[in-house]
């Protein structure tokens, strides 16, 4: 019996970390690839030695495209993106509620932040601001800073990652 | 065939009736226990792993994902079987060393899997994941420094999750309630009933700041753990638990001498019905039990968890609490001539006098003059109290 359990733990073990693995592969088969905009970081020090702080433009979302409720801190909330004509991704509407998506509209689900009214917009997070990259590479990504195209990948169960930045 | 191969073989010989429990052990006496070197051993496999990485983390840049997939998975399981095979047949402390090493292995392939393909994480989840299995782990080997590695990893992440993200991770607390909690009370060990209490109590501290926002629900979860602590009849548990429990209680009631003054901690206090009642259930229960058990005088402690931050003046009752409950076990001490419980009252009431000195005369005496004053009055204080108790000590009740 305890024979069993130990095989049966680390299998378990091992499964995750490969199933870590496929989930990032499978992604690129079955995930629509966005390209999104990057917004200013503050601090402006973007680079944390091994990553790369990014913030984007879809972060931040006008309060007459937010419909419904305001969530609370941390709260999950949805975001309905749509390409615009220079290729990147916009924020059509964001709600509490999963909205149904209409042809070539992404949704994407995020955690709402804070409102900011002096700027008349709420703030979400969607936990791809960070952004690895080899030791002593990030130098590179200090000159651009603010106005870089980033492209993630959306998968159908709602994971992220991203691709590439330019 | 070696000590332990023995003692698997006879015991299958007394359950087959073939001798009995005394004359296994009896032939087990024969072959005492090797003195082992273990802690030779351990450093050598920790070299050896700790060179392998070092290894690894300088050329990783190199390494194609694959190929780090391959090295995590490969390096866990080799450390998860040699560790089960050297714990049943050679070395118990080295096996256990190894299975420690695979369990880290396998927190840290997390990490650099998600940081590898740039997972994003919301939550604490890895360390749930993580946890779990260290957990899991814990249960079939049941090993002392197992239990340890997987409770610590638990509050590690029950602070990152704080930290990080704000929250307190539901799943890590559902985890140590109904995972930990099970091995804590039937193993009832001193080791583990200590460090699921302190753990218990930084989780309810992230609890009431993070979620709640505020620190008036900490009450009522110290008062769950010292009536568990009233509860459960094992010594082991019992002990850390009330201990543990009103030490911090303690702190906290010093805590609100300070801040419930502010009105920044005041403002947020909110006295729902709901909390009321959870509160008078509680303290309820510990006084009857109390009163069943004829331990009236353990009501001393209860002071500490009246809700005093309801009053205009709680700072003031809150340092009158203090008082209370330290000149109470002072005098029972006394009373009862039990030098254990004057150390308590005195070291309690010591605090309190410097608690009340800082809070009263802080504000209006010249600084030097502040300290100096309150270094005389430590000073009787500690002589008289020391006097009292060595009288007591001379009348040969105590040694």
């Amino acid at each position: 019996m305890k024979r069993f359990a130990f095989y049966g733990v680390v299998l378990l073990q091992v499964l995750f970390l490969t199933g870590m693995s496929i989930s990032y592969y499978a992604m690129d088969a079955f995930g629509q690839t966005i390209k999104l905009e990057t917004a200013p970081v503050d601090p402006r020090d973007i680079f944390y030695g091994d990553y790369v702080i990014l913030n984007y433009e879809i972060e931040r979302i006008d309060e007459e495209k937010w419909s419904g409720g305001i969530p609370e801190y941390g709260e999950a909330v949805y975001i309905l993106l749509e390409e615009s004509d220079n290729g990147v991704f916009q924020v059509v509407t964001a709600s509490r509620d999963k909205m149904e998506t209409e042809a070539d509209q992404v949704r994407m689900r995020g955690k709402y932040q804070w409102h900011n009214e002096g700027q008349s917009v709420h703030q979400v997070t969607y936990g791809i601001n960070r952004y690895y990259v080899e030791e002593n590479t990030g130098g590179k990504y200090e000159q651009q800073r603010d106005d870089m195209v980033v492209e993630v990948v959306v998968a159908p169960w709602g994971q992220k990652k991203i691709v590439s930045i330019k | 065939m070696n000590r332990h191969q023995l003692k698997n073989e006879g015991s299958k010989w007394v359950e087959k009736g073939i001798i009995e429990r005394q004359q296994l052990d009896d032939i087990m006496a024969l072959y005492p226990k090797r003195s082992q070197k273990p802690i030779l051993l351990t450093l050598a496999a920790i070299f050896i792993g700790l060179g392998f990485l070092s290894f690894i983390a300088s050329n990783w840049g190199v390494i194609p994902d694959i190929a780090r997939m391959a090295i995590i998975i490969i390096a866990m399981t080799s450390f998860y079987f040699a560790g089960d095979k050297v714990y049943r047949t050679r070395s118990e402390t080295v096996g256990i060393s190894l299975l420690l090493i695979a369990v880290l292995i396998f927190g840290s392939g997390i990490f650099l899997t998600g940081q590898m393909y740039n997972y994003t994480s919301f939550s604490a989840f890895p360390f749930f994941v993580w946890a779990l299995a260290a957990l899991l782990v814990f249960a079939i080997y049941d090993e002392r420094t197992l239990f340890v590695a997987a409770i610590v990893i638990t509050t590690i992440g029950q602070v990152y999750s704080a930290g990080n993200f704000s929250e307190f991770n539901l799943l890590l607390g559902l985890l140590f309630v109904s995972g930990f909690s099970y091995y804590v009370y039937h193993r009832a060990d001193w080791l583990y009933a200590t460090l699921f209490t302190l753990s218990y109590i930084l989780q309810a501290v992230i609890l009431a700041f993070v979620e709640h926002h505020s620190y008036h629900w900490l009450l009522v979860y110290f008062l769950a753990l010292y009536l568990l602590g009233i509860l459960v009849s094992k010594q082991a548990l019992k002990i850390p638990f009330t201990k543990l429990s009103i030490a911090t209680m303690f702190i906290l009631v010093i805590w609100q001498v300070f801040f419930l003054d502010m009105e920044f901690f005041t403002e947020s206090l909110g006295g729902e019905f709901f909390f009321l009642t959870i509160w008078v259930v509680l303290s309820l229960s510990v006084m009857v039990l109390l009163w069943k058990r004829n331990h009236l005088i353990f009501l001393l402690n209860l002071v500490l968890f009246l809700p005093v931050f309801y009053l205009e003046t709680g700072s003031m009752v809150a340092l009158i609490l203090l008082f209370i409950y330290s000149l109470g076990w002072l005098l029972r001490g006394y009373q009862s001539e039990n030098s254990g419980i004057v150390t308590k009252g005195t070291v309690a009431f010591v605090i309190s006098t410097v608690v009340a000195y800082a809070q009263l005369a802080w504000d209006f005496m010249d600084k030097s003059l502040f300290f100096f004053i309150g270094g005389i009055l430590l000073f009787l204080l500690s002589f008289f109290l020391e006097r009292k108790r060595r009288n007591l000590s001379k009348r040969g009740r105590i040694v």
